[in-house]
């Protein structure tokens, strides 16, 4: 058992590259694809295993065992001994959800990619390198392990897009390449700032060894924390970051968007709560303003873009920027209600955007084409998928019962709180807090708009020309959807026993940090 | 210094010559080798053999030294020569493999013998110049590497661009060595010595006019060996003339030796805290912003692989420029990052002689497709592209963060130089990126393959560099056990 507690964490990061590198010299495309399966559920099983083996009643403050803290299953490798620079992975509350969540999705994507003939041996080597780096990103504690995790991430990304992708492959590949690979470069700068100050790498200590910053030296403590916020904003991606996103989406092939929705956008968030907000809480209070707007017009914009959309990938692809709006806007509140909420909305998130694409990348495969106009009538002519589609949209616009409208509730009940309670409510006026609530509540009311347009559009009314006559979802589709659609719903029902009892414990113990 | 008129080299002399000595004797055997057999690939077994064994001379316990002077002070045996041998050795093992792999084939039959003599006696010189102080051995180490350079540069006989090539060199290498001798005449005017580590220690970092010039004369002429702004017009002209092999050779070890010779010497004097020593580090720190900067945006309009990677040449020089002008502390960061430039360059040039020996030309179209030909070798070149730019996984990225977080350590005005780094790893990213996009993303367009030699060469180069990042302790402390020793000063 102990020998399981210990290494647990190295096992799951690394196993997926073991898979990588056992799928490489595969001699055809079928058994390619069996053992990438075959890796990826393990992996998924492993995850499993995670929350026996975590303590989450455990109310302890941010620290490791030693202190009876939340963080759990750490275990300490020698890296780099001159800068001390460690191999430092452990589990907490913000990590668990995204770990099962990535290891789910990936399972699914992996199934989804059946259908993938070109190169096929590379392109699961490649994801499968991609979830060690998710995973290595998510349960790294050691801020340049995870910085070299988070860039791990960006190189299989560029040649999923860019080998595997639409007719403008290239161009989106690339501008994905860059626009994440600036952000990576100001993280990079930061973290010298950082371990010139606090001397260490270690995230759970460096809140602590940092504290004084704020005081002796502001300036410097705000170019840090602008330098780290902006990377994760990119990644996030939060308008006006965000041009990336529309293109990487939808260039990749269908299986490659739903990891890149549910899974790497998460990596910007979970950089947020990780490293930018327990770091430089203060310097996060002072510029409130910026990131509230930013937050809003996130919310607003990606909504507005999101009704003006033809092509019905660009739509969900703008729906995550305006939902991601709300995972900045549950953190910048720091009140206990809207960071669990933020954990839980990038879960949830992360299963309704992967399910969408999905959806889209299922109606694609019919018709070739994704123009929202010349399509009509689908939920008669496919009624399983129709009905399908129509569960994740009514989900995605946070229909009560289903998952993201717990995180949306959450993240709203809590930015409301925070006039009255937590820090920020000492350093903003209430009226700018309601404010900032209720735009992000009108953000909602378009969400809903443009999801039931949409929803019309495509599958109600008469059946046009291409949408006529269609093939009915086939085994492995359903064999997608069926996971996807119980998850929502069980979080929608359940979110307290699935989600918010294992992050309960540590969001609290973060904002002790953050206060 | 003691004893009678007739100096007798002791045995310590003899051990800190040991690979020189090696070498010269793979020189002559390369030489007569020819006579007994007609073979160019004999010719090639016999060199790397003989460098292979000048190698396994550093490895033994006599070549190791905490630090002594040889030859009566003309040669220092210490930790940094040590490692700059062991590089020097190695990499030059990989240029001979490339040239096994590439362009052995190309070569008319007959000239194995010239091509190696040339190369192992620019090897000689090369060595010795990270192992002496003394102003005539110096200049004699520098010309006994640069005269065979600028053969090799012109060594495609049939191309028009090689003499070119060669005539560009042979120019601009003249003037740089007028320069040099001139500068090294009013360094030994102005100290009355022909040690410059002794000369640096007495003048206690306070230099009279003649000196400094001289100092700079110097520094103009190691700035060429360097490749660093403003003698670097030669580089790219040089790299698309000549070989692959060649240009490898001369990105890495010409550039590795000056650097060395500069560190040597740079290093003995910035210890001392005085304003024409902070003034040097400003030098320093100015020609290693502008020589990234002008490395990366020439890079951007190139189309021929090799004037790319020329240009990536230079700003890379940059990077180890901006370690060197914050030695004494720079110190394990730019021999760590000279160390992983050695593997990353090997690599990649290596895979860029397989392309151009297959396709028939060094221009990024023919790269196009590289992936679905011989997906090691595109995977190599990519992991050695990857640690250019200094992204994870690759050791690149760490021994970049190690230049930053030095120059950061030293405060100040320093931080410029990191801001400066790391906006020119993002320019580089994009003409790296566009070798990458014709690897993967486009189809192919000729048939040939690198050679299976090529792709192991470079899959060696990958696998290193990827340990590297994992296991970067052992990598670290040897750079940082590479000290540079300065003989006491001996008084009269």
């Amino acid at each position: 058992m102990e020998l399981l507690r210990q290494n647990v964490l190295f096992v799951l990061v690394f196993l997926p590259l073991l898979g990588a590198a056992a799928v490489l010299p595969q001699r055809t495309g079928k058994s390619a694809r069996w053992v990438a399966l075959g890796v990826s559920i393990a992996t998924l099983l492993l995850a499993g295993l995670l929350p026996l083996l975590f303590d989450s009643a455990r109310a302890g403050p941010y620290g490791y065992d030693d202190v009876g803290g939340v963080v759990q299953l750490v275990r300490r490798l020698p890296w780099v001994p001159s800068i001390h620079a460690e191999l430092l992975l452990g589990v907490d509350g913000l990590s668990l959800p995204l770990v099962l969540l990535t290891t789910f999705v990936f399972v699914l994507a992996i199934i989804a990619s059946f259908k993938i003939e070109k190169q096929v041996q590379g392109y699961f080597a490649l994801v499968l390198l991609l979830e060690t780096g998710v995973l290595g990103t998510f349960l790294s504690l050691d801020l340049l392990l995870l910085f070299v995790f988070f860039e791990l991430s960006l190189l299989p990304m560029y040649f999923l897009i860019g080998i595997w992708g639409g007719p403008r492959r290239e161009y989106a590949a690339i501008k994905f390449f860059v626009y994440t690979f600036v952000g990576s470069i100001a993280i990079l700068v930061a973290l010298i700032g950082i371990y010139l100050k606090a001397g260490s790498f270690d995230l759970v200590r460096l809140p602590a060894l940092l504290g004084d910053l704020a005081h002796t030296n502001p300036t410097l403590a705000m170019t840090l924390f602008g330098l780290l916020a902006f990377g994760f904003l990119v990644k996030l991606p939060i308008m006006p970051f965000h041009t990336w996103l529309p293109d990487a989406h939808v260039e990749a092939p269908t299986p490659i968007s739903m990891i890149l929705a549910a899974v790497l956008l998460k990596l910007g968030g979970y950089g947020l709560l990780r490293v930018a907000w327990p770091l430089f809480p203060e310097q996060a209070l002072a510029a409130w303003p910026i990131l509230a707007a930013l937050a809003v017009i996130s919310i607003l914009a990606g909504a507005l873009c999101a009704i003006g959309q033809a092509d019905f990938k660009r739509l969900v692809a703008y729906s995550s920027v305006s939902h991601m709006g709300f995972v900045l806007l549950g953190i910048i509140a720091m009140t206990p209600a809207s960071m669990a909420g933020a954990v839980f909305m990038m879960v949830a998130h992360g299963l309704t955007s992967a399910a969408l694409f999905f959806v889209v990348g299922i109606i694609y495969d019919r018709v070739h084409h994704r123009q929202i106009a010349r399509m009509g009538g689908v939920g008669a002519t496919m009624p399983t998928y129709g009905r399908f589609a129509s569960l994740f949209m009514f989900a995605s616009l946070g229909l009560p019962g289903l998952c993201n409208f717990i995180g949306e509730i959450l993240v709203l009940m809590g930015v409301f709180s925070a006039a009255k309670t937590g820090p920020v409510s000492a350093a903003v006026p209430a009226w700018a807090i309601y404010t900032v609530a209720t735009a992000a509540a009108f953000g909602i009311v378009l969400t809903a708009g443009y999801m039931l347009w949409c929803l019309q559009r495509v599958f109600l009314g008469k059946p046009k020309e291409d949408t006529a006559t269609l093939a009915p979802l086939d085994s492995r589709e359903t064999l997608v959807l069926w996971p996807l659609a119980i998850a929502v719903v069980a979080l929608g029902v359940l979110p307290w026993t699935l989600v918010l009892t294992l992050s309960d414990t540590t969001v609290a113990a973060l904002l002790k940090v953050l206060s | 210094m003691t004893g009678g008129i007739v100096q007798i080299p002791s045995a310590s002399d003899w051990s800190a010559i040991g690979v020189e000595t090696t070498l010269a004797a793979t020189l002559v055997a390369v030489l007569i080798v020819p006579f007994f057999a007609r073979s160019q690939r004999g010719v090639g077994l016999v060199a790397l053999v003989g460098v292979l064994a000048a190698f396994g001379v550093t490895l033994l316990p006599a070549s190791v030294s905490t630090g002594h002077s040889a030859f009566f002070g003309m040669l220092i045996a210490d930790p940094a020569a040590l490692l700059w041998r062991q590089v020097l050795l190695l990499f030059t093992a990989g240029v001979i493999g490339i040239w096994f792999g590439a362009t052995s084939r190309a070569v008319p039959v007959g000239d194995a013998p010239e091509f190696m003599t040339l190369l192992i006696s620019a090897t000689l010189g090369l060595s010795l110049m990270g192992a002496t102080s003394n102003l005539l051995l110096l200049l004699l180490a520098m010309e006994l590497a640069s005269m065979p350079s600028y053969v090799l540069a012109g060594f495609r006989k049939t191309k028009r661009h090689a003499a070119e090539a060669s005539l560009k060199y042979v120019l601009f290498g003249a003037v740089c060595t007028a320069v040099t001798i001139y500068g090294l005449s009013l360094l030994y005017g102005s100290a009355g010595t022909l040690d410059l580590g002794h000369w640096i220690t007495a003048t206690r970092g306070a230099y009279t006019p003649a000196a400094i010039v001289g100092v700079f004369f110097v520094l103009a002429g190691l700035l060429f060996k360097i490749s660093a702004v403003p003698a670097h017009f030669w580089c790219p002209d040089v790299f698309e003339g000549s070989h692959v092999d060649v240009a490898a050779f001369l990105s890495v070890a010409s550039k590795g030796a000056g650097l060395l010779l500069l560190a040597r010497l740079w290093d003995g004097a910035s210890h001392f805290a005085t304003p024409m020593v902070a003034g040097m580090a400003a030098v320093l720190g100015i020609v290693a912003v502008v020589t990234t900067a002008v490395g990366n945006l020439g890079a951007l309009r190139q189309q021929s692989v090799k004037r790319i990677l020329a240009y990536s040449s230079i700003a890379h020089a940059g990077y180890l420029l901006s370690a060197m002008a914050v030695l004494p502390a720079g110190r394990t960061s730019l021999l760590a990052y000279l160390v992983v430039y050695a593997v990353m360059n090997l690599g990649a040039f290596a895979v860029l002689a397989g392309v151009e020996r297959a396709a028939g030309s060094d221009d990024v179209s023919a790269f196009d497709g590289l992936a679905a030909r011989s997906p090691v070798a595109a995977v190599a070149m990519a992991v050695c592209l990857v640690s250019m730019v200094g992204l994870p996984p690759a050791a690149g990225f760490l021994v970049k963060w190690k230049i930053m977080s030095t120059l950061a350590t030293a405060g100040g005005a320093w931080w410029w130089i990191v801001a400066s780094v790391a906006i020119n790893s993002i320019i580089s990213l994009v003409y790296y990126a566009k070798i990458l996009r014709a690897m993967f993303l486009r189809p192919s367009t000729v048939r040939q393959e690198p050679s299976r030699l090529i792709t192991a060469l470079a899959s060696v180069c990958a696998v290193t560099l990827v340990l590297m990042l994992i296991a970067f302790a052992p990598l670290e402390q040897w750079a940082a056990s590479a000290v540079f020793w300065q003989a006491p000063v001996q008084t009269p």
